[in-house]
């Protein structure tokens, strides 16, 4: 007989099988039950002390929460991603890989294979300061979650700022227009730094999402950041900022000064706010100065 | 991720929890095991299976000395739960080459140097393994990207390198 | 002789231990399982320096399951262990001094349980200050540590008039480095079993680097005969000298002995760190000047080491510093100044190296910064002021003539030039390149006074193989390796011939230990005396039963052939009948005990075969983040001849890794005394996408002429000069100095950017 490492623990696992199944046990066990789609992650902070909670309802075999399929009838088309998509599923999709190319850079960044093998993408958007929050938000996604209200589709920002206790999602969605804005040029861009080449926690996670009027003017302007030490967030005061800016070297120089001025990173044992700071000081007046480059104002 | 075909029952609702019979796959050989649906699959393979060619290191997923195959893909064995493994094919490094008969990988890592204390190398193989399964002929970025989760404390990496690269000629 | 030769693992033959481990069919002594094991684990402290007012172990008594809790009161024999003094408790009764201080241990059915006893023993603490600096430490009024205070050990060394030195300089450089707490992170962390035998006796199946030392300490503490302590220390899952001490092998002793079971301990990663040797962090402050030739005059350089709460091995490692910290380099007026002092920071100690990684560190910057100064090339700089073959040693005492310094510095030389050559400019602005050289001396075996003696032992086994045995242990640097190799070089014999007993103190004779990158060089020493006895003794044997004559006759593959007028010898007689002892014959066996080579002149610690090595270091520094990406790190080491090219090349790639984790991400940062990394998410070791694809080894195997060592180990010389040779890369690349390890990348930015907008915004397109 194994005794397993935590035999203080008396976890009983459900393998619902579907999403109503999921739901009701979640709102008859409330704070002693959570759901569990990879583990990874539960895994990592039981091993941390954290223990498990006595139920855990596994998404495992929820056919609902499988797939990666696109929605062009909607209003507005989106790709659909089942929250139970494990990260390299994602890394391997056609659909992701053409018109999602950032993600896939940003999911490689994400541990590491055999992490990403049984992670998910609905695991990395719960658990708090999941590296893809910030590109998600970026990227103006939404999630569709089920929770005693019923079923309903959120923006991703409402759903990590006010998670419903009980709310289970069931797909990610990535609005097409987020990278095909029609007439008008966009650049995106992320961003993770962390304390070695790979397979390490974020220093600072960053993406951007510019829109481009024609005299390379930014109309909308999306600024996220999110690290180990901080949640996933839109950097306001900054958008606002390059709202109506051009892209000039004034504006790279600028956005320096802004984040300087605005950005109130937090300090851990490895880096400093200050080097926190610098570095999306500096990154993003880079990435100001490449879509100056790219930009097709510029070119002509 | 492959969804378990077959119809999983880890605990029924009201009974009582605890250790429940598992079965799995390892090695090509079914294997019954009583555990509760939260033990380590690390932990059944080396306690239980005696199975000890997977090591234990970190225990949170962060070095890779624990890597086996499920279903033909690379995991953490420290970070996958029993009620996950029900009815999975499980691989270790005790499935992939004998002592007489070595696999490939194994070979080049012995030509090129790719261990010293040999801790990490079961883990290190069963990730190489999965690299050149789906990329034959793989950049350095591609090796690099594959092994980011396979920490080795001996060689520096070097030797693993040139064994990747022998691995990928002598399959060619 | 001379020689040189590129290392490519073509030219190599395969370890012995090779298939077993690519197979994963090794059982590492924390695979073992006995049957009827018991699961030990240990309660460390709760507090980097508290008195214990009490401490309770009735609740974890009564746990079912639980069959020993034990504590001080628990000990037969010195409450103590300490490779140089035992003044580390086994258990602390009244006072805790880091929190990898024990204070009990418990034996349990499994190991949740015996978690569970150790949550319910009760201790109550009273804090008291930490001492989480040197400074700290040495300040007056500070609570004293150990008895005998707060200072571990001091150590001097002076030459010349410094004062006329520094007057007669025209530059002169003075800058304080500091040294992080490098941890070792061998993948198998510590344990093993401890199995109590019928006659009383124990056996350890725990990994060190010396199976008698081991067996030393456990016998004083247990209060029992050495004899009846067996000591099975190999194979291990990486050491790099962190083993070397005891580290769990006292409590799986007591609790076997006390239970009259089999006791497994296995640390978990986080118990590992706390409780764990790491290298000594070091301040240390030089001043150096030149005069305008370049022509360095006088060297001033104070170490301050932070030894933790133990002494372990921290003398002899300041001794090796202060050895050091001139290096190859002839300098004629020098005050060295070195502590070691007590802190409530862990436990500092042996660690691949041997504080010769810091104190080179700090040479090399002085260095690359004098020669700034000068407008000299950092490498010509050096040329003028390293060593000749024959110059004595840094401590000014006599060593064994060695021409590597001159040869490591041209060998990089043209080093740098090729990489020159290759050096690709990145696309972007802000993304720099660089290049630096660093080069080092490093010392092999443990010193004048120092006991370190060697032996070995050959024999014809029963079943007709040449047994070869020796006290040191496998831990992955392929000593199997080097000993097959050089059994097959001296006897010409085929390696199913060749027998390789090693680590059980059971079996083998005491050879000292696996450290100081000396095993190489003492198998070699070894074979060297007992070649002609135990050839003579064979062929007598022969000789007695065929009547050949033993002039006549030589060993090789299988057995034992005799000389043809022409063409190749015949064989005759296998080593398998030779084995078949005849009535009257004695068996055949060839001991040899000797001290390791040390200089004649009485410096203590002195050594006599120094290696040395130079590496190029080639980097992108990223000027948004600070990042550094090694892009070559490729090195030359002169270490005499090559004995089996795998394992050399693995040392010096292996070695290069590590420090190149040393000089950018590791530390294992305490804040009060407390880790603050206390497993591998937040302790960062390099993954394979920090390091350059592909090393240049270099070996310079030219001997001085004469000379009779034989080739020198090469554990330890492969890290010695990889962080100033990035460091200045660093410099090369954006001008800025790192005195602090692991290179922060916030000050490349900072010193980089000088504040401000960053400078390359208007400069240049994207
Ligand atoms: C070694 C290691 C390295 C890691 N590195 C990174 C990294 O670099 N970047 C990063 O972002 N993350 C990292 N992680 C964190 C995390 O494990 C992954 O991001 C992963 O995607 C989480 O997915 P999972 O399915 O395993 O989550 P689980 O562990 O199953 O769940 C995580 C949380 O999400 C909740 N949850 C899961 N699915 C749903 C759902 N459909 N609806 C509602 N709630 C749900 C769970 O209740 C739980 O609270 C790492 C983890 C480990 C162990
Ligand atoms: S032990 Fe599983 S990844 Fe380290
Ligand atoms: S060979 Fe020792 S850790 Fe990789």
């Amino acid at each position: 007989m194994v005794q397993s490492q935590h035999v203080a623990e008396r976890t009983v696992v459900w393998q619902v099988k579907s999403v109503e199944e999921a739901l009701h046990k979640k709102l008859e066990y409330k704070d002693q039950a959570m759901y569990i789609a990879g583990g990874t992650y539960l895994q990592l902070q039981r091993e941390k002390g954290i223990p498990f909670p006595p139920n855990l309802i596994s998404l495992a075999l929820l056919p609902e929460l499988q797939g990666i399929s696109l929605e062009e009838e909607a209003e507005s088309p989106f790709l659909q991603v089942g929250a139970q998509t494990s990260l390299n599923t994602c890394l391997r999709d056609p659909l992701i890989i053409s018109m999602f190319p950032l993600l896939v850079q940003a999911i490689k960044q994400v541990a590491a294979p055999a992490v990403r093998n049984r992670g998910t993408i609905g695991g990395n958007l719960s658990f708090g300061s999941g590296d893809l929050v910030p590109l998600l938000l970026a990227y103006d996604a939404s999630v569709s979650v089920l929770d005693d209200t019923g079923q309903k589709n959120i923006p991703l920002h409402e759903y990590i700022n006010q998670p419903s206790e009980n709310s289970l999602i069931i797909h990610v969605l990535l609005p097409l227009a987020s990278v095909n804005a029609g007439e008008e040029e966009t650049f995106s861009f992320y961003k993770k730094i962390g304390r070695r080449e790979a397979f390490t926690t974020s220093q600072l996670s960053v993406a951007g999402r510019f829109q481009l009027s024609k005299d390379a003017k930014i109309i909308k302007a999306l600024l996220t950041v999110g690290s180990s030490e901080e949640y996933p967030r839109h950097l306001e005061t900054i958008e606002n900022w390059l709202q109506g800016a051009v892209l000039t070297e004034e504006t790279a120089a600028g956005i320096h000064e802004v984040v300087m001025k605005s950005y109130q990173p937090g300090t851990d044992a490895f880096s400093s706010a200050k080097y926190r700071k610098r570095i999306l000081a500096n990154i993003l007046t880079a990435e100001v100065m490449r879509a100056q480059e790219n930009a097709s104002y510029y070119k002509e | 991720m492959a969804v378990n075909k077959q119809s999983v029952t880890v605990q029924e609702p009201g009974s009582v929890p605890g250790e429940r019979t598992l079965s799995f796959s390892v090695n090509g050989r079914w294997q019954k095991v009583n555990a509760t649906p939260t033990t380590r699959l690390v932990t059944i393979l080396r306690e239980e299976l005696q199975l000890t060619g997977t090591k234990i290191s970190c225990e949170i997923g962060r070095c890779g000395a624990c890597s086996v195959w499920m279903d033909g893909e690379l995991i953490n064995s420290c970070l996958t739960l029993a009620y996950q493994v029900e009815g999975r094919e499980i691989t270790t490094i005790e499935g992939v080459g004998t002592l007489d008969k070595l696999d490939p990988v194994q070979e080049a890592f012995l030509q090129e140097g790719g261990f010293q204390c040999g801790y990490c190398t079961p883990g290190m193989i069963m990730a190489v393994k999965a690299l050149v399964k789906e990329r034959p002929d793989p950049s350095e970025e591609e090796v690099e990207e594959a092994l980011a989760g396979n920490l080795c404390r001996c060689t520096g990496y070097t030797g693993i390198h040139r064994a990747v690269q022998r691995v990928v000629k002598d399959l060619s | 002789m001379e020689a040189k030769s590129p290392l490519t693992a073509q030219t190599t033959s395969i370890r012995p231990d090779g298939v077993e481990k690519v197979t994963g069919q090794l059982s590492y002594l924390t695979d073992l399982s006995f049957s009827a094991t018991l699961y030990g684990k240990v309660l460390r402290s709760a507090f980097p320096h508290a008195k214990v007012l009490s401490l309770c172990t009735k609740e974890a008594e009564n746990l079912p399951g639980v069959h020993a809790v034990l504590t001080a009161k628990d000990v037969p024999g010195v409450n103590g262990y300490g490779i140089i003094e035992p003044d580390q408790p086994v258990f602390c009764e009244d006072r805790v001094r880091s929190v990898g201080d024990a204070l009990a241990a418990v034996a349990a059915d499994s190991k949740e349980i015996a978690e569970r006893a150790l949550r319910l023993i009760k201790v109550e603490y009273e804090e008291l200050p930490v001492l989480d600096t040197p400074e700290k430490s040495l300040q007056e009024g500070a609570p004293l540590l150990h008895e005998k205070g707060n200072q571990l050990h001091e150590r001097t060394h002076a030459n010349g008039d410094i004062e006329a030195g520094f007057a007669a300089a025209a530059v002169i450089e003075e800058e304080t480095y500091q040294l992080p707490r490098q941890m070792h992170a061998y993948m198998e962390t510590e344990g093993g079993t401890v199995v109590p035998e019928a006659d009383g006796g124990i056996t350890v199946y725990m990994g060190t680097q010396h199976g008698f030392k081991d067996r030393f300490q456990l016998a004083r503490l247990l209060n029992m005969d050495e004899d009846n302590i067996r000591v099975v220390s190999s194979p291990m899952g990486g050491s790099f000298g962190g083993k070397d001490e005891l580290n769990v092998q006292p409590y799986a002793a007591l609790l076997a002995l006390k239970t009259k079971r089999p006791v497994k301990i296995h640390q978990s990663r986080e118990e590992s760190v706390k409780a764990g040797l790491k290298r000594h962090p070091m301040k240390i402050t030089m001043k150096t000047g030149a005069d305008q030739d370049g022509n360095l005059l006088a060297h001033q350089v104070e170490i301050v080491a932070d030894t933790g709460a133990y002494s372990t091995l921290g003398p002899a490692i300041l001794d090796f510093a202060v050895e050091h910290a001139a290096g190859l380099y002839i300098i004629p007026h020098l005050k060295i100044h070195g502590l070691s002092v007590f802190t409530n920071n862990g436990v500092a100690g042996e660690f691949r190296g041997f504080g010769g990684n810091q104190i080179t560190f700090a040479l090399e910057g002085q260095m690359d910064r004098l020669a700034k100064k000068l407008a000299l090339d950092p490498l010509e700089f050096r040329r003028r002021n390293v060593r000749a073959a024959t110059d004595p040693g840094p401590l000014g005492h006599r060593i064994a003539p060695h021409p590597g310094a001159e040869l490591v510095v041209e060998e990089v030389e043209k080093m740098r030039t090729e990489v020159k050559k290759e050096q690709a400019s990145p696309q972007e602005p802000w993304v720099k390149t660089g290049i630096g050289t660093a080069i080092c001396m490093h010392g092999g075996g443990l010193g004048y006074n120092r006991l370190d003696s060697a032996g070995g032992q050959l024999a014809l086994s029963e079943d007709g193989r040449l047994e070869i045995s020796f006290g040191f242990e496998e831990v992955g640097q392929g000593i199997v390796s080097v000993i097959e190799t050089l059994m097959i070089d001296t006897f010409s014999c085929a390696k199913e011939d060749i027998k390789t007993v090693i680590g059980d103190t059971e079996v083998v004779p005491k050879t000292g230990s696996t450290t100081a990158s000396r095993g190489t060089s003492m198998v070699w020493h070894a074979l060297e005396r007992m070649k002609g006895p135990f050839t003579l003794q064979l062929l007598e044997r022969v000789s007695k039963r065929t009547g050949q004559s033993t002039d006549a006759m030589l060993l090789a593959k299988n057995g034992v052939y005799v000389r043809a007028e022409e063409g190749a010898p015949h064989y005759i007689y296998s080593y398998k009948e030779l084995a078949q002892q005849e009535p009257g014959e004695d068996p055949i066996v060839v001991t040899t005990e000797f001290e390791f080579p040390t200089t004649p002149d009485p410096v203590d610690g002195g050594h006599f075969l120094y290696t040395f090595s130079s590496v190029l270091a080639a980097v992108q520094v990223n000027l948004l983040t600070g990042q550094v990406k090694v892009t070559s790190l490729d090195q030359a080491v002169a270490a005499g001849p090559v004995v089996s090219r795998l394992g050399y090349l693995g040392q010096i790639e292996g070695g290069s890794g590590m420090a190149l984790g040393y000089t950018l991400m590791e530390d294992a940062v305490m804040e009060e005394g407390e880790y603050q990394t206390v497993n591998f998410d937040s302790y960062l070791i390099p993954g394979i996408g920090d390091m350059p694809a592909s090393i240049e080894v270099e070996a310079v195997e030219t001997l001085a002429e004469g000379d009779s060592y034989g080739p020198r180990g090469v554990g330890e010389i492969g890290t010695v000069a990889v962080a100033p040779a990035i460091t200045k890369a660093i410099h090369d690349a954006c001008g800025v100095w790192v005195s602090k390890l692991p290179v922060s990348r916030e000050t490349i930015i900072e010193s980089a950017n000088k504040g401000g907008a960053p400078k390359w915004l208007s400069t240049s397109k994207v």
